[in-house]
């Protein structure tokens, strides 16, 4: 029986697209209609993905749902061809979230109103468009349709360094997507049969050589992106050089599609190389996470600071996607949601902050408890969820990374226990700075030349409806995280336990096969613990 | 070697030199007008190497051509110019000199290596088959030719409109010259001052 | 024997129809001009675009003509002659709506800039089909002249003046040096100027080794290379692009470009088949040359003219790769980028025309703040330079998929991930104007653009501008998502064209087995 289906993914990546080319023919010159509409075109886009993923989704089936392909580009072997399942289903749903509310989040933009919602529309759709691509090409179309919106949302309505922050951002993120078009087209052309499509490339059996390769074309692309330690020098600028509502959208939704290509790329297409590469993410991931929070410390700029602790949070995305166990992919998913709320609602406040006193630096700021009462209650709830108080969701994803990782039968012993050392070390390290920045914004004296203009007042409704919306997921998810890993368990088990079929042969070949030069070139702690390794089935 | 062979060796030898002297004699001579005039003594011997080679057609076009036309079009060109310029030295004149004689040098090596290396695929044809070389020449032009040949009619039609465009003088319309007065906005630079001005003069006369 | 019947007859003169339409349109021009004088210039433009219209629709209908050969062999029909034949004519067709104000500003007479285009487009048609040498020879010199004349049109204006000189002398220079080797080509095939009959004649005599040849064939490549301006045969590029008036460069970059990309393909194809590893190393070495440096002296540019100057040899480097790919789909990836480049790069030179006329200056410096005068000025030329810099989802992003999709395809994996990684640099300076454009504010503006005079369309000639320049920008953003008849094209013209077939299948051949071996020495 063939009835019509509603191309449900199809409308949400379209629907914003349209109405960012539609917005310059909207009689306004003040910004206030475009605002409305821009607003009205985010709601109704959430409606309809809530909608569509409430009637079509089903939480126990891990293929593709909502499929749908069009042939676009027969010579090229691009098709539109979009689906979800639990990775992609909740982002999807994220950015819709987190975009709506950076749209309500702009209120008050008076410069160029008409091309700042169009960008938001179009960084709309790509975002979406992302996380529903099933096709290697339409994945590489949509990754780069973000750049020049960002690009331009941070060099125009951006802080005083934004040109330089905009153009670091765009170099570093079009430099590093080169490799997902140079791996994608490697793999593609690998073997009989060329194809884009991701599922399709996952089967595809490749030589070991050309998977390393591959998977170290898509580690530094989403290395970047997520961002990964010595890649990550564009995001301290670009976050803290971005107004408020685009650094929602950056820390809240952009990062997640670095964490969300490497599970779908590295891990679902490359499980081989994966696990030669995992001790190095682990690594990296507890570098993240130290190095950030060291860096967080000496930020004396409120944003930068919120942006160093990004780098920190996702490092444990790293550990997570990298420990070989369902709890720990688990984790990183949950990690990736509850990351992308409360970095959301953590920028939008500094935005609120600012738009009040003018300045990002903390040293100048002081006693603002006194004045904002309601500003200060929200900031904190974020803060505390940031630093992963129990009851939040940030303690969950950390808690369920620790949990992955502790567990975890692939490595050894001394291994894990180093790693759980020195990521405990940056959890310490969190509270610290996220408490002491509270300290120096809103306690104590305010500073002389310190006043409050234009607002004069606490936070508006507006303001506390936006971050109430991102807060009260962070805390029902803390209370009862079923509500989010029920949309995804299924999938990062079945992801899990697909890399954990590959471990055997993997350490099959190694000792079987006569390259051993490729063994010795790479990381080795955590190959000699696969090797080693007493517990493997 | 027969006589006519011999003939051929040596008016070759003959023509050769007399190429290769006056085109020596055209780059060297300090008076532009000595140079003009050895020109033609290059277009001339080369047209006695068209007639080694059996070709009295195009022998014949090579002097009414260049020799009839292009080169006494330079003549007048130099006599109309006439002027006098001091020739100033180039810094580093000689380290040019030398690289470009080495450069030079070079490629007359190579090429020479090739013009002795390949197995040339001499014509078969003996010239004594081909009583007229003219109308040799237009069955080609009419037929396999034909193209070419015709397309060379709009290539020298265009080049003569072409040439009268270089060189008459513009008029500027009445028109133009008014709206550039009134929309300061709309002149462009790319066009020089004297011609706005030369507009402006026009009116006032 | 009655000479002219039996000649007549193997003549099939219908094949340039195209060809005949144009010149006849550059007969009325030129006649009506003479007749009805100044007054003329009001509708002789529209002659000419009709014309030109007329030809495309001829030239549709020669699709799969039978009789491809023309002219006892002089010239060739086939598939892949139309489709650059329609690149030209396209060309030049939105080239002329852009110059009717240009022209009229400047003072100078535009039937006879209309004419010459005109002959520039026939030299340019018969180029991309000419099959003989003296045909190649003749109808690249009719190329070449018109656009020696067109540079220096702006006779009045010294930049003009010393662009046209330049590029007078190094082409003719090129043009001998181009001369000289298809001289020796004729000498190694045994006298022979038909580009088939030199193919089979040249194995025959010489084999494949030979060093008249290897001579023969760097001259003809250093020719071609002049006129697709590859580096480093490039020189004049800048120089003639920022002296010549916009218009004549806006066609310079993508018609006279195209056809020296025909004559490429067609030369190198068909007469040096037996040398296709040389000329594809020589290639190489230009395209690396050409994409590197093309990308990297654009960063420093200040005017937007030098700047597009280098970014078209940078293009050219691009297109090369489909061309040494050497593949069905290497060609017609190269068709492909040409037709997505045409309207692009078209389109960014009205923009900047337009700008040139109504501020009078083309220094990217002076587009600051350009959003709060003139959106739709800013939106077309944003557009047209995203799609150059190959930002989804412009056309040109489909464009250079392509290109580098079939040259990963045919295992130039270096040449590809230099193709990506130029790529990347080029956008930072093409989005260096668009911040220029959007990103200023209003107290930063530049003087030109503070005194930017209040946007007139009713200006004689404005709105043909207008209308060829949001033809282009709605091309160009809508060309890539829509691209599958542009596709279906380009690969149809490659497939149905014999000279291509032959190539491509003993290159294939040859490339399966480097393929396996790499794959082999990779798994190893």
């Amino acid at each position: 029986m063939e009835t019509f289906q509603i191309p449900w993914l199809t409308a949400t990546i379209v629907l914003p697209l349209i109405a960012a080319i539609a917005i310059p023919l909207i009689p306004d010159k003040e910004g206030k209609t475009v605002r409305l509409y821009a607003l009205c075109v985010g709601l109704a886009n959430l409606t309809l993905m809530v909608y569509g993923f409430w009637k079509n989704y089903s939480f126990s089936n891990t293929d593709f749902q909502l499929q749908e392909t069009y042939t676009w580009i027969a010579q090229l072997g691009l098709n539109w061809s979009v689906g979800v399942d639990g990775l992609s289903m909740p982002l999807i749903l994220l950015s819709g979230l987190v975009t709506t509310l950076a749209i309500l989040a702009s209120w008050k933009v008076d410069r160029k109103p008409k091309l700042y919602y169009a960008l938001i529309l179009v960084l709309y759709s790509a975002q979406i468009g992302v996380f529903a691509a099933q096709d290697l090409l339409l994945f590489f179309l949509m990754w780069e349709i973000e750049l020049v919106p960002v690009y331009l949302l941070i060099s125009i309505w951006g802080g005083k360094k934004r040109l330089y922050a905009a153009t670091k951002f765009i170099l570093y993120t079009a430099l590093a997507s080169i490799f997902i078009l140079v791996a994608g087209l490697a793999l593609a052309f690998y073997g009989d049969n060329l194809t884009f499509n991701i599922a399709e490339l996952g089967l595809k059996d490749y030589p070991l050589s050309l998977e390393l390769l591959a998977y170290v074309g898509f580690l530094i692309a989403f290395g970047v992106k997520l961002p990964i330690f010595p890649l990550h020098t564009w995001l301290p600028d670009a976050h803290s050089q971005a107004s408020a509502p685009v650094s929602m959208i950056l820390a809240g939704v952009l990062l997640k599609m670095g964490g969300y290509g490497l599970i779908r790329f590295n891990i679902e297409i490359l499980p081989h190389a994966h696990i030669k590469f995992a001790p190095l993410l682990v690594i990296l991931g507890v570098i993240n996470i130290v190095y950030g929070a060291f860096t967080a410390f000496a930020q004396t700029n409120l944003k930068r600071r919120l942006a160093s602790s990004s780098i920190s949070h996702m490092g444990f995305v790293l550990i997570g996607i990298a420990s070989f166990t369902d709890l720990g992919l688990n984790g990183a998913m949950l990690q990736m949601l509850s990351h992308g709320l409360i970095a959301a609602s953590l920028f939008f406040l500094s935005g609120a902050t600012y738009d009040r006193t003018h300045t990002l630096m903390m040293d100048e700021m002081g006693g603002m408890a006194k004045t904002m009462p309601k500003t200060f209650a929200m900031f904190t709830t974020g803060a505390m969820a940031s630093l992963a108080l129990p009851g939040m969701s940030g303690f969950v994803g950390e808690l369920t990374i620790f949990l992955g990782i502790a567990t975890s039968d692939v490595y050894s012993q001394t291994f894990k226990v180093g790693i759980v050392f020195l990521t405990a070390v940056g959890l310490i390290l969190t509270p610290i700075y996220l408490l002491s920045m509270l300290r120096e914004v809103f306690y104590g004296e305010s500073k002389v030349d310190f006043k409050i203009d234009r607002f004069q007042a606490d936070a508006q409704p507006r303001e506390i409806f936006i971050a109430t919306c991102l807060l009260l997921p962070v805390i029902g998810i803390g209370l009862y995280p079923k509500i989010a890993t029920t949309t995804y368990d299924f999938k990062t088990t079945e992801i899990a336990s697909k890399t954990r079929a590959a471990l055997p042969v993997i350490v099959q070949q190694q000792t079987n096969n006569n390259d051993r030069a490729f063994i010795s070139a790479l990381p080795t702690s955590g190959d000699l613990a696969i090797l080693t390794a007493p517990q493997l089935p | 070697m027969n006589l006519a062979e011999g003939v051929q060796i040596v008016s070759f030898g003959i023509l050769a030199v007399m190429m290769i002297g006056t085109a020596l004699g055209v780059v060297l001579l300090p008076k532009i007008v000595h140079s003009a005039f050895l020109l033609a003594g290059v277009f001339i011997s080369i047209s006695g190497l068209y007639i080694l080679l059996n070709a009295d057609f195009v022998a014949a076009a090579q002097i009414l051509v260049y020799v009839g036309a292009v080169n006494v079009l330079i003549l007048f060109a130099i006599m109309l110019v006439n002027k006098q310029e001091d020739y100033v030295e180039l810094p580093g004149r000689t380290i040019r000199k030398v690289a470009t004689g080495v450069v030079c040098f070079g490629l007359f090596a190579l090429l020479g290596t090739m013009v002795l290396a390949t197995p040339w695929s001499l014509s078969t044809t003996s010239p004594s088959v081909v009583d007229n070389t003219v109308i040799a020449l237009g069955e080609h032009f009419f037929s396999d030719y034909l193209l070419p040949f015709e397309l060379a009619s709009v290539l020298l039609l265009m080049a003569m409109v072409g040439a009268i465009i270089l060189a008459r003088r513009d008029l500027i319309p009445e028109s133009m010259a008014d709206e550039n007065t009134v929309t300061t906005g709309l002149t462009l630079p790319e066009r020089p001052r004297e011609l706005a001005r030369l507009g402006s003069e026009e009116q006032d006369s | 024997m009655d000479f002219s019947s039996s000649v007549a007859s193997q003549l099939h003169a219908g094949t340039i129809l195209p060809e005949g339409i144009v010149i006849i349109t550059l007969m009325t021009i030129l006649v009506g001009d003479l007749i009805f004088g100044r007054s003329s210039s009001r509708w002789l433009p529209y002659v000419a675009m009709f014309g030109l219209f007329n030809s495309i629709v001829a030239l549709f209908f020669q699709w799969n003509n039978p009789n491809a050969i023309a002219f006892l062999g002089s010239f060739s029909g086939d598939n892949l002659s139309i489709v650059f034949r329609g690149i030209v004519v396209l060309s030049a067709m939105v080239t002329i709506p852009m110059s009717i104000r240009y022209i009229q500003q400047s003072g100078t007479s535009l039937a006879e800039f209309i004419a010459i285009m005109l002959t520039a487009t026939t030299g340019g048609m018969f180029l991309c089909g000419a099959n003989e040498l003296t045909m190649v020879f003749i109808s690249l010199e009719m190329l070449s002249i018109s656009s020696y004349l067109m540079t220096g049109y702006m006779k009045r204006d010294p930049r003009s003046n010393e662009a046209a000189l330049k590029y007078l002398l190094i082409g003719a220079a090129s043009s001998a040096i181009f001369l000289y080797g298809m001289s020796l080509l004729y000498g190694l095939s045994g006298g022979e100027t038909n580009l088939n009959i030199i193919a089979t004649k040249i194995t025959a005599i010489n084999g494949t080794q030979s060093l008249g040849l290897a001579i023969s064939l760097v001259f003809i490549i250093a020719g071609i290379a002049f006129k697709i301006s590859a580096v480093p045969f490039h020189q004049w590029t800048p120089d003639v692009y920022e002296g010549s008036p916009t218009p004549v460069v806006a066609f310079l970059s993508v018609g006279s470009k195209a056809a020296g990309f025909a004559l490429a393909i067609r030369l190198l194809v068909t007469a040096f088949g037996s040398m296709t590893e040389q000329w594809h190393f020589i290639f190489t070495a230009l395209a690396i040359l050409s994409m590197v440096l093309g990308n990297v002296v654009a960063l420093a540019q200040t005017s937007i003219k030098r700047m597009l100057a280098y970014s078209s040899i940078a293009q050219a480097g691009f297109v090369m790769i489909g061309l040494i790919a050497g593949t069905d789909n290497g060609y017609s990836s190269m068709i492909f980028y040409l037709f997505i480049y045409l309207f692009m790069n078209l389109g960014a030179f009205t923009c900047i025309i337009l700008f040139s006329l109504r501020t009078g200056t083309d220094q990217i410096s002076e587009y600051a703040g350009l959003y709060q005068k003139d959106p739709l000025l800013t939106l077309c030329l944003s557009i047209c330079l995203l799609s150059l810099g190959g930002i989804p989802p412009m056309a040109g992003f489909f464009g250079k998929i392509y290109l580098f999709w079939a040259g990963w395809q045919a295992g130039l994996y270096g040449l590809v991930l230099l193709g990506l990684i130029t790529s990347v640099i080029s956008i930072y300076y093409y989005i260096r104007v668009v911040k220029m454009m959007v990103v200023k504010e209003p107290q930063e503006m530049s003087e030109s653009v503070k005194n930017y005079p209040a946007i007139n369309w009713k200006l004689a000639g404005m709105r043909p501008l207008q209308a060829s320049l949001i033809f282009a920008t709605v091309v160009t953003s809508l060309a890539g998502i829509l691209s599958n008849p542009l596709f279906t094209l380009s690969a149809n013209s490659v497939n149905s064209t014999p000279i291509l077939r032959s190539a491509i299948i003993t290159q294939e051949i040859t490339q399966s087995t480097i393929q396996v071996s790499s794959v082999e020495d990779l798994i190893n």
